[in-house]
């Protein structure tokens, strides 16, 4: 007859299996299980916590660390999951404290001093140890990608680009099915905040792509390529602005020929900048970025709003002169609002890659105030349009005005019905 | 050490005569090693036909092109260049029927059903891996004609570039060896079924493996008519329109069809027990279910989305593909 402690090893090792195999919620479902029939069984705990480290639930996997800390205080791997907890959840000095017992626990565990590297860079406090714990971690494991990819994050964090470039390629060298190597080398790429080298920003695009095709479910890198692909329309979309703000300023009160053929000429940097991007993608990316401006109506909207801006600065072209001016500010005034569009489009795409929730483009308060701004202006549009006794365009876009408060209105109605919870269906069948 | 080779060769026609007497109380231990593989796996005869799976019509077509047709007539098949050897890959959201379609592929084959589980497969990680597999694979040609199921192929047939373990590298190695046929696999036909076909060694999937992929869909219309017909079957209803309540449910799998009935009679009966009077499960019951449980293939979708759409190599996932984008252009 078997004992509870049999059946906890046999459902030990069933997990085991299962956390090999990457199903992580039925690996915790099953070490649960055993936890209920052996409760003081350490091994389960912190298999445990990997697992759950492994679907996203940090505070679960604490709390089983912590628990098999409690139960085996001499042992490295459970503080060293408490450490990976605690990173993960941006509690970085508890965080070095585990990693620091992890390593006096297990001096000549890699990961031991790959943990303490990580925690040190995360917390940016001591950066040279981080460096010298990354190092020793390569020493004693160096035919380890993760040791590698430690060495790299250390390196990006202490901004050493080329070493952390390096120590990426080092991991993928080693396992080029390494999505997590992909995803940070491609993070590299995308080089500084300004994003100015296009062909850096489609190399990233590329090493995206990349991690999620050797690893479908890396969710970060389908962000972080959505993230990509945004930069490059709103950065294209900041030159056609320029080039408006300037060809209104210069450009359209000018006769001379080589200032008509100014809009051309600067039309030149934001086409240069598409195609240099555009060129280094493959096919499956172009097709995936066309797929994202037909699909998302937002961008849909930008990029119009931008070819809209395009077209009048080539007619700007050809214009009498006294078309010019128009041409010229509608080409700036569609250019602007595409660039807000697209700015708001990154932020949205640069909090999700973080993991925050999207934050809508304007605030409850500011909705308010622009909707009353847009009924002032249709009563002081009637009311002169009935003085002056002008044409009925003023009543147009008065009218125009009075529907975007409706709609306005509508919105903040809508925002401020809470959503119903949802009852999840079942995960697995 | 194995145990015939610890019995002398006198004893051995003893000890199976004892065996033979012994047959009926406990299975054979002593004598021959290999045929206690047979016992650990149950092998049935199916009563299920394709006609039995409601809707699915184009599942259904391709099964009847892809392996039905070719089976029935090896000449033409043979004739026309193509093979009759190799099995068939099942991949689609989990609970959308992948088990059930196997089973009545296997009855339409008049063939006998060995099923093979994930906790099959944990059993085989746990003990010789590598002489399970064999054992699966004994067992079905000796029962010939006989269909394999292995759900969840993914666990069996892992990328072994994933693996640390060797009893799992064993076993994907043992599968790729049963599959080629080094012994004979006359009569065995082999079904996989996994969610999750990215995650399948991609040395199964060549010719004479699964060499065929066949994607499965949350039910149609007609399919989730029959599946709530047959979740509400033996519980108190009236006035149920399921014509409505399938048009409702689009984008659910079976496994959420049947959690919506759940939801439904767990309303009427606690209404029931708030009144003391009982009553029957009515529309408003599971038009509130429906409205409660959402379709649970979403996060099953973002993956394939990824699949489909940077990891389609050699148009594998053609067919995820054009699925994935017809429901973004509904």
């Amino acid at each position: 007859m078997s004992t509870p402690a049999d059946n906890a090893a046999v459902a030990l090792e069933r997990a085991s299996a299962l956390y090999e195999l990457r199903r992580f919620p039925e690996a915790a479902g099953l070490l649960r299980q055993a936890i209920a029939s052996e409760p003081q069984n350490p091994a389960a705990w912190s298999l445990l916590a990997a697992a759950e480290l492994s679907t996203g639930n940090h505070n679960g996997g604490l709390k089983a660390a912590e628990r098999a800390i409690s139960l085996v205080p001499d042992e490295g791997w459970p503080q060293r999951l408490a450490a990976q907890a605690l990173r993960l959840l941006g509690r970085t000095e508890e965080s070095i404290r585990h990693a620091r017992e992890a390593l006096r626990l297990d001096p000549d565990g890699w990961q031991s001093h790959a943990t303490l590297a990580r925690s040190l860079a995360m917390s940016n406090s001591d950066l040279p140890e981080a460096r010298g714990a990354a190092e020793r971690a390569i020493a004693l494991a160096p035919n380890q990608a993760e040791a590698h990819i430690t060495a790299g994050v250390v390196a990006a964090a202490a901004k050493h680009r080329s070493e952390a470039e390096a120590s990426f390629r080092q991991a993928l060298s080693i396992d080029p099915q390494n999505s997590v190597a992909h995803s940070e080398l491609a993070r590299m790429r995308m080089g500084g905040r300004h994003h100015t080298n296009p062909a850096g920003l489609a190399d990233a695009a590329t090493g995206f792509a990349t991690s999620i095709r050797v690893d479908p479910r890396a969710e970060h890198a389908r962000r972080n390529l959505e993230l990509v692909l945004r930069v490059f329309l709103a950065k294209a979309s900041y030159f056609i602005l320029i080039d408006a703000y300037l060809i209104a300023r210069i450009g359209s009160s000018s006769s001379q020929p080589a200032a008509r053929l100014l809009p051309i000429l600067l039309l030149a940097i934001p086409a240069g900048y598409a195609w240099r991007f555009i060129a280094r993608l493959s096919a499956d990316l172009r097709e995936y970025l066309l797929r994202l401006l037909m699909h998302d109506r937002k961008i849909g909207l930008a990029v119009s709003l931008d070819a809209l801006a395009v077209a009048c600065l080539i007619a700007a072209v050809l214009a009498p002169q006294t078309a010019r001016n128009g041409l010229a500010g509608t080409a700036a005034v569609s250019a602007l609002i595409s660039r807000l569009i697209l700015r708001s489009q990154v932020e949205h795409s640069s909090r999700a890659a973080h993991g925050l929730q999207a934050r809508p483009t304007f605030g409850t308060p500011m909705m308010w105030l622009i909707a009353f701004a847009l009924i002032l202006a249709a009563l002081l549009l009637i009311l002169a349009t009935a003085t002056s006794g002008a044409g009925a365009g003023g009543v147009v876009v008065a009218v125009a005005c009075i529907a975007g408060s409706a709609a306005i209105f509508h919105r903040i109605k809508r925002r401020g019905s809470a959503n119903p919870p949802d009852r999840p269906g079942i995960p697995r069948g | 050490m194995p145990p015939s080779e610890v019995v002398a060769d006198g004893e051995a026609e003893t000890l199976r005569r004892l065996e033979s007497e012994l047959a009926d109380v406990a299975p054979p231990m002593y004598v021959d090693v290999e045929a206690d593989a047979e016992s650990n796996y149950e092998i049935e005869s199916v009563g299920l036909r394709l006609a039995d799976v409601a809707g699915m019509a184009e599942v259904k077509a391709r099964l009847e092109a892809a392996v039905l047709a070719p089976m029935r007539n090896p000449e033409l098949t043979r004739l026309y260049g193509r093979s009759v050897r190799g099995g068939l890959l099942l991949y689609g959201p989990p609970g959308c029927g992948k088990t059930f379609i196997s089973r009545a592929l296997a009855g339409e084959m008049d063939a006998q059903f060995l099923a093979v589980s994930l906790a099959d497969v944990l059993d085989m990680y746990v003990g010789q891996s590598e002489r399970n597999v064999r054992g699966i694979f004994e067992a079905a040609r000796s029962r010939a004609p006989c269909v394999v199921f292995l759900d969840e192929v993914d666990a069996l047939g892992q990328k072994r570039s994933h693996l640390r373990n060797s009893a799992a590298r064993g076993s994907v190695n043992q599968l790729l060896s049963e599959m080629d046929g080094l012994t004979s696999n006359e009569g065995v036909f082999v079904i996989g079924a996994t969610n999750h076909p990215w995650d399948v060694d991609v040395a199964l999937r060549r010719p004479g493996r699964f060499d065929r992929m066949l994607l499965v869909l949350p039910p149609d219309a007609p399919a989730r008519e029959a599946v709530l017909r047959h979740h509400l079957r033996g519980r108190p209803i009236a006035n149920v329109n399921l014509a409505k309540l399938a048009k409702m449910t689009s984008g659910y799998s079976g496994a959420d069809l049947a959690y919506v009935c759940e939801g439904a009679a767990d309303r009427a009966l606690m209404d029931s027990a708030r009144s003391g009077t009982p009553r029957l499960i009515d529309m408003s019951d599971l038009e509130a279910a429906v409205r409660d449980v959402k379709p649970s293939i979403g996060p099953w979708l973002e993956t394939a989305r990824n699949v489909a759409e940077f990891a389609n190599e050699g148009g594998a996932y053609d067919e995820l593909l054009s699925y994935l984008r017809s429901r973004r252009s509904a």
